[in-house]
């Protein structure tokens, strides 16, 4: 065997930077010491690591001595002498390479948290989740089936362990003094084991709680919601509580709540309450083994050490294949697909901010590239400084680390000003809310964030004062004394400038128009409301749930009764009832078609959002009648069967017109009815706001005396500038009046509710606005650089026409001018660009026609000011000129 | 060492811990002994700045020792006390045992 070697990297950054034979004696000692530390067990990486650490700790503190000659610290000082000096360019970098690093920081610490963080389970990376495709459909994520599943867990032998849980449903916690609604699991008494979840008091679920048929009505608490509802009383376990209206024993409370596997959802809320899976039944009336059919479960998977995810997938999909031929009925078509637990953390953003990252690391090169441009622009116009100091007997080496540690004291402050600027960003987009991530998922500039930031700007320093001192190298300096660079910079090394002036001129066009199409958009959404009257809007929800409300009457009486206390508080101007969506909501949805047809063509159904309403609250919400009758008293439970619908959905049953007294089927609380449509009503955006506003709006509205169902919403409308949570305390009291066992959750104003659904929108407008403003900083430094070179270079040919009595004006509108016409040549180009770019962008814009001709005139008179002003610069610098010193360098 | 001729204090404590090691002394080693000695970690540079600066005031002297095979063909710095050292760990001693003569009740551990 050889014997391991410490990394090259770090040998190579002692031997480099420290003298001879300091350097290999140092290399040397490293050695043994690295292989001390590899024999006595310490792994390749984690020895690597040391030996870099060392390497660059024993580097910087002899360097930094500054005994042997004058070091770093020196060059560092004057440095930053030389850049005190010029506090507008050193400014102009610091925030170009602020912006840079800023933009990485904050996507850096957002995939330091997505991806790089271990998911705090045991045993994490062999933990998946197992769901149920289905070929026929575009959805996928279905759940499993208990019989399924129960039949091939035994035979899987890529799988360790197994655990069962159904964690989509919220139960209604009352029996105390008052009723919560909390986010439930339904769990295999294993699922703790699995998922590091650990008893603070009492115990967990045990195998025997989970008996088949035979469950024990126990209930461990999450600490939270024994925090909440119960005030941390220690002498809860033992305690009787309602479980949608069964009793259940509470037997202990565990910690690690945020941990749960509900967490993948986004808004739900963390678990508050653990419940054995055989209580599906009871608590929320699914048959866990009556029908092979039915799927609503999930299982969590623990590989076998060494199994790789595709193995057990494959396994999964012969079991499916499997099932499929003995029970084809049931599973004909479905197939089990095992998901990584990150991958159903993560999936959704992953993509998103890969995609950012990438672009930020672009537009941090970008930077560098720019800002190389002009630090050796200063530095060919320095290059009599240069030569002076040389001929002084300053060595060669020692002027271009002068350079580079210029560049690095300015990259060092820009990426100090980016760290601060990244870390601000960081909490406003975090408070934008379109960033969701499950609770344990701790998104913050930590150490390692803000190390790697400032590594990335070192690293850009270095890159910038390389690119510099190698141009300045190669301009012989003895030659500059002489010369007063007239032959720096070739033909082709112009040209290549040119070019990216151009590039990025265009580029800025392209991002400008973009940011404005967004800005735009974002504002017409604003102003785009839902279609109905959300002003003063107090919102809550209650769930009619239990034995108590099992028959429609219970559910009317009391919907009833709350909507009448509602109503009669104090300073409420109207209450109404919502059904079982919320307002602006349409998850809840009804199949349709017309009469006859439903069985015979399923491909014709149509899903519409359906909502439960009592006569008037269509008109109270302001949604307006196009034609027809609302419901009324007429619309009794035994009446025939109605329902409004709204025009789009109309128009598609019926393209033919006049919906109204025609027929439609679908189902009704498990049967095939029959309904007459009575009224049309305008469209209101229930479900589409913010994907397709202004298409087709598919909602049907029942009476809520036909559908009583068991979600209500109560709205209340505040007697105008009213503030609507004042009402949020005596509704909470007023709905306890009518039932103390009913929970009152999602407490909520329709204002914010808008306000949350527009996060995302608002993040995206705020990241390109971003990009654009980086863009167009760019193209400035760009610009600027280029001219100031071209100044530089004619110097003496200015000089010479000033003599001979040219005009100032002359002269600035020469200098200015070959700036404009690249800028303009990069509107023109950016522009064209910028046509194909936002027809492609048009998907992700609400009611902005992606050729908005204001945006594009307001980007082409912007870009060519912004230009105006990095000309300005050099253009003045020409005309002050002395025409007799621009003559006597010769 | 400066015109005083005193050392400061990890200067002594780098020449001491030259002395211990005797023949041989390189810098892996006569960090160790410090190390071993007064029981708090060292940090490598500044053990070689610490060296450095020994031999550029003539106390210690250094020569490049057989490259060893543990250390892939890379020669260590084997550094000796100069006789100049020598003085100069004497006078720093004396001197500190000067300035805490007469305060042996305060000073001896209880």
């Amino acid at each position: 065997m050889s014997a391991p070697r410490p990394p090259r990297l770090s040998e190579r950054i002692l031997v480099l930077l420290l003298p001879y034979p300091d350097g290999d004696a140092a290399v040397g000692d490293l050695r043994e010491e690295y292989r001390e530390r590899v024999s006595w067990g310490a792994s390749r990486l984690s020895a690597g690591l040391w030996h870099l650490g060392q390497a660059l700790a024993i580097a910087t503190r002899v360097r930094f001595s500054g005994l042997r000659g004058p070091g770093l610290r020196s060059d560092a000082r004057t440095a930053v002498r030389q850049l005190v000096r010029q506090p507008g360019y050193s400014l102009v970098i610091i925030t170009a390479v602020a912006l840079g690093i800023g933009v990485n920081a904050v996507l850096l610490a957002v995939a330091d948290g997505v991806f790089l963080e271990p998911l705090p389970y045991p045993a994490a990376d062999r933990l998946g989740i197992v769901s149920n495709d289905h070929t026929g459909s575009s959805t996928d994520g279905f759940g499993i089936s208990y019989l399924n599943i129960d039949d091939v867990r035994t035979r899987l032998r890529t799988v360790e362990e197994m655990a069962l849980y159904l964690d989509w449903q919220d139960v209604n916690l009352s029996g105390t003094e008052q009723a919560h609604r909390i986010p439930a699991n339904f769990v295999t008494s294993n699922y703790f084991a699995m998922m590091g979840l650990e008893a603070h008091m009492g115990r967990v679920l045990a195998a025997e709680d989970n008996r088949p048929g035979a469950a024990a009505s126990v209930a461990v608490l999450t600490e939270d919601t024994w925090e909440r509802v119960f005030g941390a009383d220690p002498t809860v376990l033992g305690r009787a509580v309602l479980l949608n209206g069964t009793p259940f024993e509470v037997v202990g409370i565990v910690g690690g709540g945020e941990r749960d596997l509900r967490q993948r959802y986004r808004d739900t809320g963390s678990v508050g309450i653990y419940l054995p899976l055989e209580a599906v039944t009871t608590v929320l009336g699914f048959p866990l083994r009556e029908e092979r059919g039915r799927r609503f479960l999930n299982a969590l998977v623990r590989l076998r050490p060494g199994v790789a995810f595709s193995a057990a997938q494959a396994e999964l999909l012969a079991m499916s294949s499997d099932l499929a031929r003995e029970f084809p009925e049931a599973n004909e078509g479905w197939s089990y697909r095992l998901t990584s637990l990150s991958e159903a953390f993560f999936e959704e953003v992953r993509t998103p901010v890969l995609a950012l990252l990438v672009g930020a690391t672009l537009v941090l090169l970008l930077v560098s590239v720019n800002l190389a441009n002009v630090v050796l622009i200063r530095a060919t116009g320095r290059a009599q400084e240069w030569a002076m100091r040389q001929a002084l007997g300053a060595g060669r080496a020692r002027l271009l680390r002068q350079l580079v540690a210029e560049a690095a004291v300015l990259t060092f402050a820009g990426g100090i000003a980016g760290l601060l600027l990244g870390n601000w960003g960081l909490v406003a987009l975090l408070r934008t809310g379109g960033v969701q991530l499950p609770a344990f998922v701790s998104i913050d500039m930590d150490l390692r964030v803000a190390l790697s930031s400032l590594g990335l700007a070192v690293g850009a320093g270095a890159f910038i004062g390389l690119v510099a001192a190698t141009g300045v190298w190669r301009q012989s300096l003895g030659h500059d004394l002489r010369e007063s660079g007239r032959s720096s910079g070739s033909l082709r090394a112009r040209h290549a400038r040119s070019g990216l002036i151009l590039a990025q001129v265009g580029l800025a066009f392209v991002l400008l128009v973009g940011a404005g199409l967004m800005l735009e958009s974002f504002r017409t959404l604003r102003n785009t409301g839902y279609g109905f009257d959300t002003e003063d809007l107090l919102l809550a929800r209650t769930d009619l749930r239990g034995e108590a409300y099992a028959e429609p009457e219970d559910r009317r009486a009391t919907a009833e009764a709350l909507l009448q206390r509602a109503a009669a508080l104090p300073g409420v101007e109207e209450a109404f009832l919502w059904s079982p969506n919320r307002l602006g909501y349409g998850n809840w949805v009804a199949l349709l078609t017309r009469e006859d047809r439903y069985a015979l063509y399923p491909q014709e159904r149509i899903e519409a959002s359906r909502h439960s309403l009592r006569p008037g609250t269509l008109a109270a919400v302001g949604i307006p009648l196009l034609a027809g009758r609302d419901f009324g008293p007429q619309d009794t439970p035994e009446g025939v069967p109605v329902a409004i619908v709204s025009e789009s959905l109309g128009r598609a049953l019926w393209p033919e017109g006049d919906p109204v007294g025609r027929r439609m089927e679908g189902y009704r609380s498990g049967e095939l009815t029959t309904f007459e449509v009575v009224g049309v009503v305008a469209d209101a955006r229930h479900r589409t706001r913010l994907i397709d506003p202004f298409g087709p709006q598919l909602d049907v509205y029942f009476p809520y005396s036909q559908a009583s169902e068991r979600f209500l919403t109560l709205a209340l409308r505040s007697a105008s500038g009213g503030d609507p949570t004042a009402f949020a305390a005596p509704l909470r009291q007023s709905v306890r009046e009518v039932d103390p066992d009913l929970p009152v959750y999602e407490l909520t104003t329709m204002e914010s509710v808008m306000r949350n659904e527009e996060g995302r929108s608002r993040l995206a407008a705020m990241l390109v606005g971003l990009y654009a403003t980086l863009a167009v900083l760019l193209a400035g430094l760009g610009i600027y650089g280029v001219l100031a070179h071209a100044v530089r270079q004619q110097t003496r040919e200015i000089g010479i026409r000033l003599a001979l009595g040219a005009r100032v004006r002359g002269v600035v509108a020469r200098v200015m001018g070959s700036g404009l016409r690249l800028t303009l040549l990069g509107v023109g180009s950016g522009a064209l660009a910028a046509l194909g770019v936002a027809r492609l962008l048009e998907s992700a814009l609400y009611g902005v026609d992606p050729w908005n001709p204001w945006i594009f005139v307001a980007v082409a008179i912007l870009l060519p000011a912004v230009a105006v002003v990095s000309c300005l610069v050099p253009a003045l610098r020409a005309v002050r000129v002395d025409p007799v010193e621009a003559l006597r360098v010769e | 060492m400066g015109e005083h001729g005193f050392l400061g204090e990890f200067e002594l404590v780098v020449m001491l811990a030259v002395l211990q090691v005797g023949e041989g002394a390189y810098a892996v080693n006569i960090r160790r002994v410090i190390e071993e000695r007064v029981g708090r970690s060292v940090s490598r540079g500044t053990v070689y700045v610490t060296l450095n600066r020994l031999e550029q005031k003539g106390l210690l002297a250094s020569s490049l020792g057989e490259p060893t095979a543990s250390r892939g063909g890379k020669a260590k710095r084997i550094f000796r006390v100069r006789p100049e050292g020598l003085r100069a760990i004497r006078a720093t001693q004396a001197m500190l045992r000067e300035m805490a003569r007469g305060l042996d009740p305060l000073l001896e551990e209880s």
